[in-house]
């Protein structure tokens, strides 16, 4: 039995695991699904303003920021394709 | 495809050899080649796709300062035609569409080249003759560390090298090899070798890098992690390589043990051909690649048929010639020089080894 929960709202139904990148090795985070896609939706870098979903697009972040606020989602995707 | 009322002849660039020092020597003749890349992004600024014109001119204007008074070559991208785009990238120089303030610094014989403005602010870029990865190295680093005192690098301590696409970031190093491995293709066995580099996730991939096919049994093998330290990034690649080269040969003696005189007839008859084609008619069926991919796969067999001893008509030297003009753009050039040659005629030709070495001329 787990007792994981969303780590933004406390859900504990319907969780996503998500792995991350942490200076000393991958870590875990927890989302409902809700949070999860609202997430997807909304997410932007806070200074070139690129989405997910552009990125997505064209397989290019806009600047190097990008990797701390849209880690989230890019931390997923850079752990499979450089095999960490 | 070309333009009749324009002279493709007159290059706005200068190429000091058509045949350029990194395509020649070749190392147990199967790998014709080394090259290293490293893609590096200047802190603080956008990423050219997303960044704005005054940006990337700014980009630009802090790589030239950093640059400085090293004698390099000076190409902006985005105004030359396609064609020439074409050219450079068959010279494994580019390999995006530009976009405006996009540049190439390039040295004279080819060997160092700075791409600006493209996918990421700066790609490094070395290469080197057959098997070289120390010599490639030391190059590409001594520019790295150059560059890297003037202009702050976008980087972090989980990371490392911060690059447009994830697929660079760490040491955003790609080391790649091209080699010429007929006898694996002849024999069927390149499917065993593309498992065994995704074993290693290494990267196979055609003549012209991504996205792109064999041609003439031509590949280019890379490794695709780059977050590892550069020294095991190039220890893996190069045992693969050195590998890859000994199964080339063992698939090379098989045939000729026990297929000695198919391989012979296959290379005359090959041989043969090639004296009868007419340059004009190569270009002419250039636009889907037909004409180019079956003289590919001529000279493939051609240059094997040196490599086993099997024939001397040709020798090492002019193959390696016609094969790295075995390309739509670098053919075109040809054509217009020498309209109504055969092949023949122009291997015969002065004009093939030693006058033709300038665009300019």
């Amino acid at each position: 039995m787990n007792n994981h929960k969303c780590d933004l709202c406390s859900e504990s139904e319907d969780l996503i695991e998500i792995e991350q990148l942490g200076l000393e090795g991958k870590t875990i985070t927890w989302l409902c699904r809700k949070c999860y896609l609202k997430l997807r939706l909304t997410l932007k870098c806070k200074n070139c303003g690129i989405t997910i979903s552009d990125f997505e697009r064209t397989g290019l972040v806009g600047c190097a920021q990008c990797y701390q606020d849209l880690c989230l989602f890019l931390d997923p995707l850079i752990i499979k394709v450089q095999d960490l | 495809m070309t333009c009749p009322d324009q002279n493709f002849l007159s290059v706005p660039f200068t190429l000091k050899n058509w045949l350029p020092p990194w395509f020649g020597n070749q190392y147990r003749k199967v790998v014709f080649s080394t090259r290293i890349r490293y893609a590096r992004n200047i802190s603080e600024f956008k990423f050219p796709q997303f960044a704005k014109p005054r940006t990337r001119q700014y980009i630009y204007n802090s790589i030239l300062k950093a640059v400085g008074e090293d004698d390099l070559q000076l190409i902006s991208l985005f105004d030359l035609s396609r064609r020439y785009l074409e050219l450079l990238e068959e010279r494994h120089l580019i390999n995006t569409q530009p976009i405006p303030e996009s540049y190439l610094m390039l040295d004279e014989n080819e060997l160092i080249s700075l791409l600006i403005n493209q996918e990421d602010h700066l790609r490094i870029q070395s290469l080197q003759a057959g098997f070289n990865p120390e010599q490639a190295l030391t190059k590409a680093d001594y520019w790295d560390h150059k560059l890297n005192k003037s202009l702050k690098f976008a980087s972090n301590s989980k990371l490392g090298y911060l690059t447009s696409c994830p697929t660079n970031l760490g040491t955003g190093l790609r080391l790649s090899f091209l080699v010429h491995i007929p006898g694996l293709f002849l024999t069927g066995e390149l499917n065993k070798v593309k498992s065994a580099a995704d074993q290693c996730r290494l990267a196979i991939r055609g003549l012209f890098g991504e996205g792109t096919k064999a041609i003439g049994s031509f590949c280019q093998i890379s490794n695709q992690k780059t977050f590892e330290p550069v020294k095991v990034i190039i220890d893996q690649v190069n045992k693969f390589i050195i590998k890859l080269s000994d199964y080339e040969w063992f698939a090379r003696e098989r045939m000729v043990r026990y297929n000695k005189q198919f391989l012979t007839d296959r290379i005359n008859k090959q041989m043969e051909k090639l004296l009868n084609y007419k340059l004009s008619h190569v270009v002419s069926t250039m636009p889907n690649f037909k004409g180019i991919k079956e003289l590919a796969k001529n000279l493939s067999m051609i240059k094997l048929g040196f490599d086993l001893g099997i024939q001397d008509q040709l020798d090492d030297r002019k193959i390696t010639y016609l094969l790295f003009f075995c390309k739509p753009r670098h053919l075109e050039l040809l054509n217009e020089k020498h309209t109504t040659h055969s092949f023949s005629d122009l291997l015969n030709s002065y004009y093939q080894y030693e006058g033709f070495t300038h665009a300019q001329d």
